[in-house]
């Protein structure tokens, strides 16, 4: 594995050394980053073209300034120098500041986007692998070829009509229409229709309850002016912690022994009883609070888990801890929310936003200020998530679908295991190894920036300085682009590989 | 199965095909979508606190306290210091100077040596109380005079250019003198147009090299280099920011109505009031200027996050969709015109394509002017006009007059394709003339270009594109590379900035153009110290400029201000220093 590593870093170094040497020419050669100034006649611009094509040592010839360039650049690879000198940009900033900035905005983009699209993903995908040829498997499918073939730019344009500027206007006066609550009921059937099935009976008792339930819930909330101040209070957590706990116990341990049952239902009522007794600590925490609290909560399903799994010890305290966590976002919603009021009135009732990372001036302690992040991410996250959702989910039903066809698992089959157990612990476990390495890859892509998503929702990542470096003409930071980008994409190469040989054991890396 | 998989293919295709018609309607349908009919009911954003707050987009980041450097002198951070800095003049709207007499005042004293006598107001102090006086006054000079050379002959001040400042000699003035004379070595037109007096705050130089003020003025007056490098070392980076990266408030004081409170990286900058400005109070509290792209700009606006958009040369597109939403009145869009023009230029020196008269006069005439202003300018500005003159522009009040003198409407009034072939015709010139048109690669320039190979190809011209990467530095690099170019300059109100333009050899004019008698006149503009005087020899020149066709003028460039229609006070501005050039006349009205 060593010898694997040290042989790809090696390879790594060459790669980079001819992709930097190759895109350095291409920036170099692509455009004037003078001409800006040569258009202006104002008298000194010659002073001005003087200086900058000092600072940006223009008379070089290109491969000489590459060499120049990669000195400075070399250091910020080396380990603990300290010194990184990624050169300045046409406005004399230091790039390597401008840099640090973009990859925190963009990591702080994707990462959301990423965790959700892959959990939702693999469950779609498992899902419509498991129901092959139903209404719901066409519906995923046909779902996940619309997401994968929208072009993202008009996708965001959408995005920002409808659930930004259309919603907006809709919450300063929140009232659901008789016929508004039915035409979402009717969708809301037809979804549902769709993913429960069988006969035509049972598809019209599901759209019936659906829809009942849907326009029934629509019209009650709006009538009690849940739309003006939404949250979900105590009861909605139990209930979610509740349902978290039989859910995740029907899928990871079943329930012919009632242990991991039990385990997962106390972890719940704890969660509940936390949620009031911490009341007053969860009103304005720090991060830090909140990050110990959830380590207690982890801590004490664990010890649940132990205590009450009995022999199903592993799975009680593996289901246990999910629950504890679902829990805790679940609170953390809520507790959100609570800032509500506060700052739908600070941005005048615009409150979800189509550009930026934050709303400018507002302050409103952890949960208002969660809240304001959480309005601004919605929509780059949405976009980012459901095209890379897709690519997932068809990915995953693919994988799997081979997997489940396979001669050991029509074994264990035979061998009267459940079928729980055949898919969980056996073919899930095979079935997931292509899609790790999709993600890696998929990773290493979005930490280069998801250029158009960036540029359209006004994130100031690393696509967005690509751009406006090109924009500019300004070589310096995109080549901190292509650098990181090349970087990123050779790294994530040797994880997915390494990640590869760890999950299958028959591929050896050496 | 098959069948089944047909079905879902067939599916799939129609839905594809329905996205594609939504996405084609979606340019009229996306804006007109019912925007909801009680948004002007709706509180606007913070309307109820006390302090109000407008926020306008900009499409660049700050990066430069000091806007005197190579580096800092930028757009960008002109849109900041509108607000935080005030000076004894500025660009009004139309490029006019408006002189600040809050600030102070000056006076032309003495045309021979040009001497003018600057007076800073008594009550003029930067907001941290420190008056703003003669070390302010002296350390511009100094910085931006070119002279405060070290040993070896290397200026230690890194100015973005001594233009100007290097004809005047050393001003002279004691600590606290609110009075500073300065004396031109020779005479100057654009003398109003050099100091600016409020841009740069002495005593924060001077004690961040290690001085006070007084010590700082002595070192001026005495020309000690040693003691003055330090200072210029934090003037020459000490003002540079990196982004978000805003020092201490009292080593960014202002001069103006606003200070500069806080700049979040990549988001927004805030400015708020100066409690301790002497002049007349701005009318908002709180101003944000919100970093955006402008292409996402109109989302923004209607969705209230961003009250003022200055979209600036908008697209069709762009214009359109305001134009849709102002019918809605749910904004206010305004257009006019900026001070950026567009020009085809030709090379006419010996063995040129554009050498006989002739030729130019009828490229001249085959262009289509009209047409291109009706096609590319007309939907962001509906007033718009074909450009006639080159340093006059529609905002100038003096723009009908100096046509009316110097542009032979009866030539080139109207495209004349007969006209053009005759006059190809009388050269003697063997058509097709074969012209290389170099410009700019982007879609208004290829759209310009196809115009004029579609009307001129027809009277015996064969343009050809060229659209270099670089061509740019190809414009005064490489003028053998090309016949005849197309691009846009950016004007400003200095009237002395045509001289390079113009003149034979002029270090803006590759194209092998001379014409002794407007050589004459530039000496004589450049030499004068009446503006009004030096702007009838420049329509003089214009007349011979057109007799000469040494170039096309074709169109200033559009610019659109759109904004919350609650707000009062927004005005479109020409000139380059962008829309919050006025933002303390901004409010809201309620």
């Amino acid at each position: 594995m060593l010898a694997f590593i040290v042989r790809r870093v090696i390879a790594a170094f060459g790669i980079l050394l001819a992709g930097t040497f190759i895109a350095y020419v291409l920036v170099a050669l692509s455009g004037d980053p003078l001409a800006q100034l040569r258009q202006s006649n104002e008298p000194g611009i010659e002073d001005r073209i003087a200086n900058m094509t000092e600072r940006l040592d223009l008379d070089t010839p290109v491969p000489l300034r590459y060499l120049k360039w990669l000195g400075g650049a070399a250091q910020c690879v080396v380990p603990f120098v300290g010194t990184c000198d990624l050169g300045q940009s046409v406005r004399g900033q230091d790039v390597s500041a401008l840099l640090a900035d973009a990859m925190v905005a963009t990591l702080q983009l994707i990462t959301v986007a990423t965790v959700t699209a892959v959990i939702i993903g693999v469950l779609v995908g498992i899902v419509t692998a498991l129901r092959q040829y139903t209404r719901l498997d066409y519906s995923a499918t046909f779902a996940s070829f619309v997401f994968v073939s929208l072009p993202i730019f008009w996708f965001a344009v959408l995005l920002k009509q409808y659930i930004a500027i259309d919603l907006n206007d809709w919450l300063a006066d929140p009232t659901v229409s008789l016929p508004a609550a039915a035409i979402v009921g009717v969708i809301s059937g037809l979804i549902w229709g769709s993913i429960v099935g069988g006969d035509r009976r049972r598809v019209l008792t599901s759209f019936a309850v659906a829809f009942v339930a849907t326009g029934g819930a629509l019209l009650l909330l709006s009538a009690s002016g849940w739309f003006r101040s939404p949250g979900l209070g105590p009861v909605v957590v139990g209930v979610v912690g509740v349902a978290a706990a039989v859910g995740l116990t029907a899928v990871v341990a079943g329930f012919r022994y009632r242990n991991v049952l039990y385990a997962a239902l106390a972890t719940a009522g704890a969660g509940i009883v936390a949620n009031l007794a911490f009341d007053p600590l969860l009103t304005d925490p720090t991060w830090g609070t909140l990050f110990l609290l959830l380590l207690l909560a982890v801590a004490v399903a664990v010890g649940i888990g132990y205590a009450i799994g009995g022999l199903q010890r592993r799975q009680a305290i593996s289901t246990s801890v999910w629950v504890a966590v679902i829990m805790a976002f679940t609170i953390t919603a809520d507790r959100m929310l609570t800032a509500w009021d506060n700052y739908y009135e600070f941005v005048g009732g615009r409150v979800v936003a189509t550009f930026g990372a934050r709303t400018p001036n507002y302050d409103g302690g952890t949960w208002g200020n969660l809240l304001d992040t959480v309005t601004h991410l919605a929509l780059p996250t949405l976009a980012l998530m459901l095209v890379s959702l897709a690519t997932y989910s068809r990915y995953t039903r693919a994988s799997m679908l081979e997997v489940m066809n396979q001669d050991y698992v029509r074994t264990a089959r035979s061998k009267g295991l459940t079928d729980r157990t055949v898919i969980v612990r056996h073919a899930l476990r095979n079935g997931l190894i292509p899609v790790t390495t999709l993600v890696a890859f998929d990773l290493a892509g979005l930490i280069g920036g998801a250029v158009i998503t960036e540029t359209v929702f006004g994130w100031q990542g690393m696509g967005f300085m690509f751009v406006e470096a090109l924009r500019n003409t300004d070589p310096n930071p995109a080549m901190a682009f292509f650098l990181v980008t090349g970087i990123v994409a050779v790294l994530f190469n040797m994880l997915a590989d390494i990640a590869y040989a760890y999950l299958d054991p028959r591929i050896r890396l050496g | 199965m098959t069948s089944k998989r047909k079905g879902a293919t067939l599916f799939a295709v129609l839905t594809a095909g329905a996205l594609a018609l939504t996405a084609c309607g979606g340019d009229d349908g996306g804006g007109s979508e019912e925007p909801g009919a009680n948004r002007t009911e709706e509180p606007t954003e913070e309307e109820g606190t006390q302090s109000g707050t407008i926020t306008v987009a900009v499409d660049s980041e700050y990066t430069a306290y000091n806007d005197l450097t190579a580096e800092g002198n930028g757009t960008w951070n002109t849109y900041v210091h509108n607000g935080a800095k005030l000076n004894f003049w500025s660009y009004g709207a139309d490029g006019s100077i408006v002189r600040e007499e809050e600030f102070g005042t000056y006076e032309k004293t003495s045309d021979d040596p040009l001497t003018v006598e600057y007076t800073y107001s008594d009550k003029a102090v930067w907001s941290d109380g420190e008056p703003i006086d003669c070390d302010d006054f002296l350390l511009e000079w100094a910085a931006m005079s070119g002279k405060m050379v070290d040993g070896s002959g290397e200026d230690i001040f890194d100015q973005s250019s001594t233009n100007g400042y290097e004809l005047v000699q050393k001003p002279e003035c004691q600590p606290g003198d609110k009075t500073i004379t300065v004396v031109y070595e020779q005479p100057y037109i654009d003398w109003e147009l050099i100091f600016q007096g409020g841009a740069i705050p002495a005593h924060i130089a001077a004690e961040q090299g290690g001085l006070t003020s007084e010590e700082l003025i002595t070192a001026i007056a005495e020309d000690d280099i040693a003691a003055l490098k330090p200072v210029a070392k934090f003037w020459n980076t000490g003002w540079q920011f990196n982004p978000g990266e805003l020092p201490p408030p009292e080593m960014i004081p202002s001069s103006g109505p606003y200070l500069i409170d806080s700049w979040d990286a990549g988001q927004s900058l805030t400015l708020k009031a100066n409690p301790n400005f002497y002049g007349t109070p701005p009318k908002t509290e709180t101003i944000v200027l919100r970093l955006l792209d402008p292409a996402q700009q109109v989302a923004a606006l209607q969705n209230g996050e961003v009250d003022i958009i200055n979209p600036g040369n908008p697209t069709p597109d762009v214009a359109a969709q305001l134009e849709q939403l102002a019918q809605q009145g749910q904004i206010t869009t305004e257009s006019g015109e900026s001070l950026t023009w567009s020009h085809i230029d030709m090379q006419q020196g010996k063995g040129d394509v554009f050498e006989p008269l002739e030729i130019r006069q009828a490229f001249a005439k085959c262009i289509p002017r009209q047409l291109i202003v009706d096609n590319l300018v007309k939907p962001a500005n509906p007033e718009a006009i074909v450009l006639d003159m080159r340093e006059f522009f529609p905002v100038d009040p003096m723009y009908d007059q100096a046509r009316e003198q110097a542009f032979p409407a009866d030539m080139y009034g109207e495209q004349d394709l007969d006209g053009a072939r005759q006059l190809i015709q009388q050269s003697g010139v063997q058509t097709p003339i074969d012209v290389r048109l170099m410009h700019a690669d982007d879609p208004v320039r290829n759209q310009l270009s196809a115009l004029v190979k579609s009307e001129c190809d027809k009277v015996g011209f064969n343009i050809k594109d060229f659209t270099p990467p670089d061509w740019g530095a190809r414009l005064t690099g490489q003028p053998g590379s090309y016949d005849a170019t197309m691009f846009a300059w950016a004007g400003s109100g200095v009237l002395a900035a045509g001289e390079s333009l113009y003149v034979s050899d002029g270090a803006q004019n590759p194209y092998g153009y001379a014409n002794q008698e407007v050589d004459k006149l530039w000496d004589q503009i450049v030499t004068s110290t009446d503006r009004e005087a030096a702007k009838q020899l420049i329509a003089e020149m214009e007349g011979l400029l057109w007799e000469d066709v040494f170039n096309i003028p074709l169109y200033v460039n559009a610019n659109i201000n759109a904004f919350a229609s609650d707000l009062e006070g927004v005005k479109v501005n020409a000139t380059q220093t962008g829309v919050t050039f006025n933002m303390d006349e901004w409010s809201r009205s309620s």
